[in-house]
C-alpha cells in the first residue's frame, strides 16, 4: 500500500482539489492551517471575507453604520437632498436658509445643527428686544456700523402756500421739533 | 392773474421759488421721477410768468438780464435795501 505523501506547501495530502485544499474539507471550505482572519483564500483587496455587504465594509460594522474612509462631508449616512448630515427637525429650526435649507449657524462642513431649545425668536412672545433689538429692526440683516436712510417717495405734495408755512413741500417731512428724543 | 402789488408779486415769486428749491433737492436723488419733473416744469413756467409780470410793472428782478439797461441803468430805480421795502 502506497503511503500518502504530504505536499510541502499547504500540508495537504494529494491529490489537491481546485481550491487548493486537501480532502476532507472542513465546514468553511478552508484548508488547514487557516489564516488569522478565518478567511479562505483568495482574499479581496480590502482584506475582507467574501461576500462583501453593499456598503463595501467589512464586518463588524460600526454603530453608526459607517465604514472608513468617510465621505467628503464627514457624514456616514447617505446625504439628504439638502446636503445636511443629521436629519433636520422642523420644530427646532427658525427660518430655513435658502442655500441649503439649514438653520443657522452652519458649521464649516455644511452640516446642519439643530438650534438651541427655542432661542430662535420665531413665534416667541417673550423676546428680549433690549438685548436683541435687531429682531424688530426693519434693516435687520444689513451690515453693522453703517447708517441707512430709507428712500423717500414722491407723494403728499403741498401747495406753494402750504409749503411756505411748513418749510417743505413734502408733508411727510413736516415734523414737529421736539428738542428731545422722540420715541 | 389779477393786479398784484409789488410786495404780493415778490412774495408769490418767493413761494414758487422755494417750492422749486425743495423739488430740486428731491430730483437730485430721484432724477427719473416723472411726476416730480412735471411738477418742477409747471412751477418753472409759473415763476417765469410772474417774473415777467413783475419786471413789466416794477423793473428788473436782477441785473443779469439785458432789460436792465437801455439808455439808463434801471437797476437804481428800485428801492435800496435801507429804504425798507425788501
Amino acid at each position: 500500500m502506497q503511503r500518502p505523501y504530504r505536499t510541502p506547501e499547504n500540508h495537504c495530502c494529494a491529490p489537491q482539489q481546485e481550491n487548493n485544499c486537501c480532502a476532507p474539507q472542513q465546514e468553511n471550505n478552508c484548508c488547514a492551517p487557516q489564516p488569522e482572519n478565518n478567511c479562505c483564500a483568495p482574499q479581496q483587496e480590502n482584506n475582507c471575507c467574501a461576500p462583501q455587504p453593499e456598503n463595501n465594509c467589512c464586518a463588524p460594522q460600526q454603530e453608526e453604520n459607517c465604514c472608513a474612509p468617510q465621505q467628503g462631508n464627514h457624514c456616514c449616512a447617505p446625504q439628504q437632498e439638502n446636503n445636511c448630515c443629521a436629519p433636520q427637525k422642523e420644530e427646532n429650526c427658525c427660518v430655513p436658509r435658502p442655500e441649503n435649507n439649514c438653520c443657522a449657524p452652519q458649521p464649516e462642513d455644511s452640516c446642519c445643527m439643530p438650534l438651541p431649545e427655542n432661542n430662535c425668536g420665531c413665534g416667541n412672545e417673550e423676546v428680549d428686544y433690549g438685548c436683541f433689538p435687531s429682531k424688530k429692526d426693519p434693516v435687520a440683516g444689513m451690515p453693522l456700523a453703517m447708517a441707512y436712510v430709507p428712500w423717500q417717495d414722491f407723494k403728499d405734495i403741498c401747495s406753494e402756500e402750504e409749503a411756505w408755512c411748513k418749510g417743505t413741500i413734502f408733508a411727510q417731512l413736516d415734523l414737529d421739533f421736539m428738542a428731545r428724543r422722540c420715541n | 392773474m389779477g393786479e398784484m402789488s409789488r410786495q404780493e408779486l415778490l412774495c408769490h415769486i418767493g413761494k414758487i421759488s422755494f417750492s422749486m428749491d425743495d423739488l430740486r433737492i428731491f430730483l437730485d436723488t430721484h432724477p427719473d421721477c416723472s411726476e416730480a419733473l412735471v411738477r418742477f416744469n409747471e412751477l418753472a413756467k409759473r415763476r417765469d410768468e410772474h417774473i415777467r409780470k413783475y419786471e413789466k410793472l416794477y423793473g428788473p428782478m436782477n441785473f443779469y438780464n439785458n432789460n436792465v439797461c437801455d439808455e439808463h441803468w434801471r437797476w437804481v430805480n428800485a428801492p435800496w435795501p435801507w429804504e425798507g421795502e425788501c
